[in-house]
This record gives structure tokens, sequence and C-alpha cells, in this order.
């Protein structure tokens, strides 16, 4: 495949972080979809990715987001975003995500806010 | 007020500073609130309003203060202001080219109309400037976003192209546009259903059942375009379904058929979905279409090819089967050949020597499986076996044929069975018992002159639990010629369908009763082939002829 994608995973306190790298698209997303499934299923409901490497994500790839925030809702969790670039905080905008997901500067600070916040309802500015 | 109208110092400060105001802001909602708050203070009105002219040509308010009648977006009149009690009426704007209007109810300023009149009309002028300039800005946005938006359908529409490239399984290709739809419209709860005769449903969903989307293509049979759902009678419908309405239902389409329903459930940021989005998912879905195609074309491909790849290993052990060399008695000779069908039929020919008798009896055999490929190619190895087995156990052939039928019967499945010939010949004799089951019927063509054929009652082997073979005996003199075949030579077919037949071959047998064993074998399969000419074969042909020397 031309483009690459590679996930790495990481605990911060019972917080379950996604470090994204490179190209998030309908080739990929299923990577991304499998590695989310498992640790969904396996209970885990606080989630922080880390969007600082993440150079490309198609619609699909936003799809994955969309296909786990409820059923983590539901269980008093979240899924929060940290460190995307320009490019592709600007497909979040477009794309009506902003409203759907808290979106913060960096991915410390999206990992952070469940401290502050763990649940869902707790709104941030 | 035909005389200039003269401002004081105050009220031109104000103007400037409202002026300044005005060009700082690129909102038409602010705008609209600084010219209403100052006309209100102006005119010391408690409630006023600002209207501007929608696309449409109506005049829509706004923003409203003190007037909880009209709510932002209500359309008004000047008639219809005024019987609400907004008698003054400003317009923004010339006479001739109104943008929109400030309206306010009863002026309790002293002398309003000779005193504040004027700045305003001066003020609102500058606010028709600012207005303009404020909706060219918010139209070059939404004509930017509008344009963003599109582009990121192009962009998903791309994205997803590329990743059907890189499948050829309909599972990854219904997940690929699953996400892109999820995403592409912020979705939490989809359902993607596709369906090919033959084929296994291929169906992915979040917060929606197979049920439901059973019950939605019951309904929706034949769906040409992506739709809304939830308009007129169907609501109810829709709610016993435990579908909201508002979500939008594409079909899947091949050529002329639907092939597959999308469900796609309310967007979670709110927006409902535009005839753009419509139009995407219709694209969209019609580009899955050509590869869920593509995919299950592959796979029936592969089928094909595992089916091809049995064919021959079945017929690589029919072959095996045969024996490298037909046993014979002095004074005889026999003749023995099988021409396969391209695919795999069922034929076999065998020959074995009784080895407990001190002067061998020899059982020759022709038989007909049914079926094709691998279980008829393990039915007849079976079939071989057992007959090898109780030839040197059982007293008769009868008991053979008998015993034979009730092992096949109990070990192979009810479709499973073969018609058979068998004929146990004493050569020093010439003596022959044979059994016949469900078999063609053996031709013997006496030296003396006349034919007779070889029938005795039986049904085929294995096709049922009980016996119902029964042993006949012939006696086969000195030039006497059998042929025992298959129906593949009774029914070998020419270009009009007509069968060889078994006249035919009585002739064949009958000009060459004189010849050997096998000139005889060579004659009839000549004469099947000139009967056949250039028409496919559909049969196994097989054919044994035994010849006593005269």
């Amino acid at each position: 495949m031309p483009e690459s994608f590679q996930i790495r995973e990481e605990l911060i306190g019972e917080v379950r972080v996604f470090h994204l790298k490179g190209f998030l698209d309908a080739h990929t997303a299923p990577i991304f979809e499998a590695a989310l499934h498992a640790r969904v299923a396996a209970g885990s409901f606080r989630i922080a990715v880390d969007g600082s490497e993440l150079t490309y994500i198609s619609s699909a790839g936003l799809g994955v987001f969309m296909s786990f925030i409820e059923e983590v809702r539901e269980h008093g969790g979240d899924i929060r975003i940290g460190g995307l670039v320009a490019k592709v905080r600007q497909v979040f905008d477009i794309l009506g995500f902003d409203e759907i997901f808290q979106i913060f500067t960096t991915a410390g600070d999206a990992v952070a806010s469940f401290d502050a916040s763990p649940a869902a309802e707790g709104e941030d500015d | 007020m035909s005389a200039n109208p003269t401002l004081d110092k105050l009220q031109l400060e104000d103007l400037l500073e409202s002026v300044e105001l005005l060009n700082a802001t690129l909102s038409v909602q602010e705008i609209l609130q600084h010219l209403l708050r100052v006309a209100m203070a102006r005119a010391r009105s408690t409630k006023g309003i600002a209207a501007t002219r929608a696309p449409s040509g109506h005049l829509e308010v706004l923003v409203a203060r003190g007037a909880a009648e009209l709510k932002p977006g209500t359309r008004v009149t000047e008639i219809s202001l005024r019987e609400q009690g907004l008698a003054t009426i400003l317009p923004i704007g010339t006479n001739s080219e109104k943008t929109g209007l400030v309206a306010l109810g009863a002026a309790t300023a002293p002398d309003f109309e000779l005193n504040e009149l004027p700045g305003l009309r001066i003020l609102l002028g500058f606010g028709a400037t600012a207005i303009a300039n404020a909706m060219a800005h918010e139209e070059s946005k939404r004509l930017n976003e509008r344009m963003n938006q599109r582009l990121q359908e192009l962009r998903a529409l791309l994205d997803f192209g590329r990743g059907l490239t890189s499948t050829l399984d309909a599972e990854e290709v219904v997940q690929m546009l699953a996400l892109t739809f999820a995403g592409r419209w912020a979705i939490s709860r989809y359902a993607v259903h596709a369906w090919r005769e033959g084929q296994d449903h291929v169906f992915r969903a979040r917060g929606f059942t197979f049920a439901q989307m059973e019950a939605l293509s019951g309904r929706y049979r034949d769906l040409s375009e992506a739709m809304l759902l939830g308009a007129g009678d169907e609501l109810e419908w829709l709610r016993g379904l435990g579908i909201p309405p508002g979500s939008m239902l594409i079909p899947l389409r091949s050529s002329e058929r639907m092939i597959g329903l999308i469900l796609c459930g309310l967007r979670l940021n709110k927006k409902r979905y535009k005839r753009e989005d419509l139009e995407f998912g219709l694209t969209m879905a019609s580009r899955a279409a050509g590869s869920l195609e593509n995919a299950w074309f592959l796979k029936e491909a592969l089928v094909a090819r595992e089916i091809e790849k049995e064919l021959e290993l079945a017929a690589s052990i029919q072959k095996d089967l045969f024996p490298k060399a037909m046993p014979v008695e002095t004074g005889w000779e026999v003749a023995a050949r099988n021409r396969q069908a391209r695919q795999v039929g069922g034929d076999y020919f065998d020959g074995m020597r009784l080895r407990r008798e001190s002067s061998p009896r020899i059982l020759y055999l022709v038989a007909d499986v049914a079926g094709k490929g691998m279980g008829s190619a393990i039915l007849m190895s079976n079939i071989q076996a057992t007959l090898r087995a109780l030839l040197e156990h059982e007293p008769t052939l009868e008991a053979v044929a008998r015993e034979a039928n009730q092992l096949l019967h109990a070990n192979t499945p009810s479709n499973r069975f073969a018609t058979a010939f068998l004929l146990l010949l004493d050569p020093e004799t010439g003596r022959a018992d044979f059994v016949n089951c469900g078999h063609n019927n053996p031709l013997l063509q006496r030296a003396r002159g006349g034919m007779e054929r070889l029938d005795a009652p039986g049904l085929a082997l294995g096709m049922m639990p009980y016996p119902t073979q029964k042993q006949a005996a012939v006696e086969l003199l000195p030039g006497d010629t059998l042929a025992i075949y298959t129906d593949g030579v009774s029914e070998a077919l020419n270009v009009h369908d007509e069968e060889f037949g078994v006249e035919r071959l009585g002739e064949v047998m009958k000009r060459l009763r004189d010849e050997s064993a096998e000139t005889i074998l060579e004659g009839i399969f000549q004469a099947i082939e000139y009967h056949v000419g250039d028409a496919p074969q559909h049969d196994d042909i097989t054919l044994m002829v035994l010849k006593r020397k005269p």
C-alpha cells in the first residue's frame, strides 16, 4: 500500500490513548476500527486519540469515531481528541465533528480532561 | 422635514461612532441589533423590530425587542406591523431598493420627527451599506462552506474508490461504505444489507437490526433513488418499526436489479439530509454495487475452479480403477474401452478372476454410477472393493449382487447408486451366470445367427435397502459375441438429437460377427463416431466385447 497507517496504544491512568500516525482513509480505517473495537469490547470507555502525527483523515476515518461514540458514552465514557494538525482539524470542522466531539489543542489536554470531567456530560469550552 | 435637517454635535458624534461600529462588523445580526438599539433609544420606544428582505422577497424579522409576538423568522408586512402597534416604520436603504426596515412602537421622545428622525435616516442609510457588505460576506462564507462540503464529498468518493481497488471481498466493501457514510454524515446508526442468489447475505449494522432491514426491503422492493423516510402515511409504520423519521434509505443497484439497501440514521450533529446528500449517497452506493458484483463474481469463479479441480481429481481416480489388463482364458477374446466425456461421468468396467477356484471363473462387469465428480468416483471404488471382497465369499453371483446392494445402500446417500451388469463366466464350458442391476441389456450375437438380450430382474445397486436382483444364466457358444455397454453407447446423440440406438449397435455386431473382439469394439466405436459427427459428447461411452473363438 502506498500510504501507511500506524497505531500505538498507551494506558495513561485510566485513559486508553491511541496515537495515530499517517493516513486514516477507507483502506486503513478498518485497522483503527478493529483496534478500537477490541478495547471497547473489553470495557475501555475512556479513550483519547492523539492526532499529532495523523497527516490525513477521510470520511471513512471519521466514521470509525462515529461507530463507537454512542456505546462509549452509554457507559459513562467518552472519546476525546487532541493534537490535530490544521489540515486534519479542518476536516473535523467541515463535517461538524466539533459539535459532537471534544477536541483539544494537545493530546495531553485530551487525556487530562478526563480527570476534570470524566463523564460525557461535562462539556468543556 | 423638507428643510435640510441639521444635526447637533452630539448627534454627529453618535453617528460617527455608529459608522465605525457598523464598519467593524460583518454580521447582519450585529448590525441590525445596533441599528434597532439606537433607533429605540432615539425614539424612546419600548418595542421595535428590525427586518430584512429574504431571498424570497418577503420581509423577515431578524431582531426583536419588547415585541414577544414577533420572533425572529416571522414574516411581516408594513401593514401587519402597523396593526401590531409598530407604526413608525423606517426603511433601511433607499425606498426604491429597501434592504429592510426598522419598525418602532409609539415614540415618546419629544419632537421625535423633527429632532431625531433626520439623524436616524442618515444612520439607516449607512446601515444599508453595512448590511449589504455583511450579506455579501455571509454569502461568500456560505459558498465557501458549500464548496468545502462538495470538496469533502469528492475526497470521500476518491478515497472510497481507492479503498475499493484494494479489496475483492464483499464484507470489506460494505465495511468501507458504512464507515464512509458514518464519517461523512456523523451518524452512529446505520445498516447495510446486500444480497445475491447463491451467495451469503452481507449485513453490517450499528443500532439497527436485520429484522428492520428485512421490513424495509419488503416495503421497498425496487427503489431506484435515495429517499428520506417518514413522508405521509409511512410515519406510523416507521414508528412501529423503531426507525426514526428523517432517516435516509439508499438502494444498492446493479443494472436492473436492487441488490441491497442502506439505512442511514439521524445525524448526531442535528443536521438534516439535503438533496446533495441523497445524490452523494446514491453515487457511493453505485460504486459499491459495482465492487460487490465483482467480489461475488470472483467468489463464484473460485468455486467453479474448485469444482473443476475436484472433477480432475475424480477423473484420475476413475482412471486408476480401470484394470490395466482384462483377464481372459484361452479360447476367448475380450476387449473393453471407456471414453470419458469432458465432464467426468461415472462409467466403470472391470474383470476379476475368482482365485478360490481351481479352474477359475471370471467376473466381467460394466457399471454406470449416478452423478459426477468426486462422489461418484468414490462410489465406484467402493463398488470395486465390495465386489472383490464378496466374490471370494458369497456362494452365488446373485448373493454377491444382493450383498453389494445392501452394503452400498447402507454406506452411501440415497441419491448415490449404480446400474451394473455382472457376468460370471466359466471359460471351460461357456456357461455364464449373470445379474442385471437396472442396467442396459447386453446384446448377444449368436454365431448361428440371431440376436438375444440378456435381461434379468433387478434394480440398481444401492438404490433400495432390500434385494431385488435375480440371477439368470446363458451359454455362450463358439463364435458368439457379447456386447456389454452403458447408455453412453445407445444414447450417443448426433447434432439432430438422434440416438445411436440399440438397433445400430446390433447391425454393426451382425456385420462384424466373424471378426475379433478388438475389431468389433473398434467397429462399434467408429460407427458411433460416424453417427455423432460434430455433436459434443455428453456422457461416458463404455463398451466391453466378449467373444468365444469359433
